[in-house]
């Protein structure tokens, strides 16, 4: 009989103690595979949803979409990272418009792109943290269009418990690299004023192609 | 005590199963050393048991860093944007016209199924190309999709490897090969058609060109029958993909620049296996 009643207590103590001895942000602990898997497939299910595949409902469709993306990605972070050290030398002001025209020209141009593969099948592999602090992450997935694996990473930050994405590899082409380059290059012939220009103008002009 | 004698140690029925745990621990030591021989033994576990990894962030921390200019030696650069720009106007006034009527008229499972075909045709380059490096799962996974897909999958128009055996293939090239071995990149070069490139990745294209059974084609003094064909395949290949060239030329700003840039960075990541495609 007291066997029985040890073995019981036994087994309440580790019920009720153990998961107090997990490590509390652990116990916290969101995926940022996770994540990125519900904001993909949350784009996808309004890509494929009936009734925004009306011709006259692309405003509407547009903006479920941008809503998504705009939960997820940190375009102050890829605005700090794509200008690089010319970032600290801007006003509160000029970082701000900045990051509306980066982030309008990174919507414009892919939007298209996400429309596309709207039908294909997304696998979610992996996720890898850059160290046990895991203040960054990098998720793995792959889109199978035909017979070929279109390998997409995203790279993501931690802030305050909830990954938000500040890069996107392609085929192992990273966008921030990309564009870092080319708007050094821009910087160094134009001045940053001939870049927010030649910004404005690109923008403009991908809404003239629209009509 | 691994040394004592066993005789003394232990009796005689325990003396053997003890050798033969000895004998088991050598095998499981030996089997799961990753690299027996030089040889990639079996791989893919080995990657979930790694949660975290610094060197996949090292160079994200540019707001310090000096600004990268010159990513691609590009010697050959105003020769290069020429040639950049015929491709460029060839793709938009001949490719793309023809490949979209082309995709209106045929529908695009058939010429999915026509994708596969030429995709199934190139394993003996991707073969080579896996053995020369070493991968032998790889290796072993094209010989049987293509066995797999050249007869269930009729001549290779399907890709039953795929659906129902969960195979992929490894996009190997002898460019990738020679980048693997510690040939580095060389100058750019942008050839008219066949696109970006850099001096190695020439030498791989001009190596695999014996590897494509197309090409037999021509070397057989079947020319014209050659580049029908090659033409019927970039036809419908692009069908399959029409609006990425667009997508990366109006997002950036200098296209040259960004396919160069692009170009090497896709190649340095393939050749590293880090999507391990």
């Amino acid at each position: 009989m007291m066997k029985f009643i040890g073995y019981w207590r036994w087994l309440a103590f580790c019920v009720v103690v153990m998961p107090l001895l997990v490590p509390g942000p652990l116990l916290a602990e969101i995926s940022p595979l996770q994540q990125v898997k519900s904001t993909v497939e949350g784009i996808l299910g309004v890509m494929q949803k009936d009734e925004l595949r009306q011709p006259g409902k692309q405003e509407e469709r547009r903006a479920a979409i941008m809503a998504y993306v705009n939960r997820r990605f940190d375009f102050e972070e890829m605005s700090k990272l794509t200008l690089a050290r010319k970032w600290r030398e801007l006003t509160t002001a000029q970082k701000k418009q900045f990051e509306e025209l980066f982030s309008d020209l990174l919507k414009n141009t892919y939007i298209g792109r996400i429309e596309a593969y709207s039908n294909e099948e997304v696998r979610y592999e992996k996720e890898i943290f850059d160290s046990d602090q895991r203040t960054k992450a990098l998720v793995y997935t792959k889109v199978i269009k035909n017979n070929q694996e279109i390998p997409i990473n995203y790279k993501l930050l931690n802030k305050q418990g909830e990954w938000f994405v500040y890069d996107v590899l392609i085929e192992g082409v990273s966008l921030i690299r990309n564009y870092r380059t080319e708007f050094d290059r821009i910087i160094n012939k134009e001045k940053y004023a001939g870049l927010i220009k030649r910004m404005q103008e690109k923008i403009a002009s991908r809404e003239e192609a629209k009509r | 005590m691994i040394f004592r004698p066993l005789s003394h140690a232990v009796p005689v029925r325990s003396k053997w199963r003890l050798s033969g745990v000895y004998l088991a621990l050598l095998a499981l030591v030996l089997l799961g050393t990753p690299h027996f021989g030089g040889i990639e033994w079996a791989e893919a576990s080995s990657a979930s048991s790694v949660t975290s990894d610094p060197d996949l962030f090292a160079e994200d921390n540019w707001t310090e860093a000096e600004p990268v200019e010159v990513y691609v030696a590009d010697p050959l650069e105003p020769i290069n944007r020429i040639f950049f720009t015929f491709n460029d106007k060839f793709y938009f006034w001949l490719i793309k016209p023809v490949s979209r009527g082309y995709a209106v008229v045929i529908p695009e499972p058939v010429r999915e199924g026509i994708g596969n075909f030429f995709f199934n045709l190139r394993t003996p380059k991707r073969l080579a190309n896996n053995l020369l490096q070493g991968k032998l799962r790889r290796s072993g996974e094209e010989l049987s999709r293509f066995a797999i897909n050249t007869t269930i999958g009729i001549v290779g128009l399907w890709d039953p490897a795929r659906h129902w055996y969960n195979l992929t293939a490894s996009n190997e090239d002898l460019g990738q090969t020679l980048g693997k071995f510690g040939l580095p990149d060389g100058i750019y070069i942008c050839w008219p058609f066949l696109g970006p490139s850099n001096l190695r990745d020439s030498l791989g294209y001009a190596g695999d060109y014996f590897l494509d059974p197309v090409n037999y084609l021509a070397i057989n003094n079947e020319t014209p029958e050659a580049l029908g064909v090659k033409a019927e395949e970039t036809v419908n290949r692009t069908s399959l993909r029409l609006g990425d060239y667009e997508a990366l030329v109006e997002g950036s700003f200098d296209p040259y620049s960004a396919i160069r840039d692009g170009y090497t960075q896709r190649r340095h990541s393939k050749i590293k296996d880090e999507t391990d495609e």
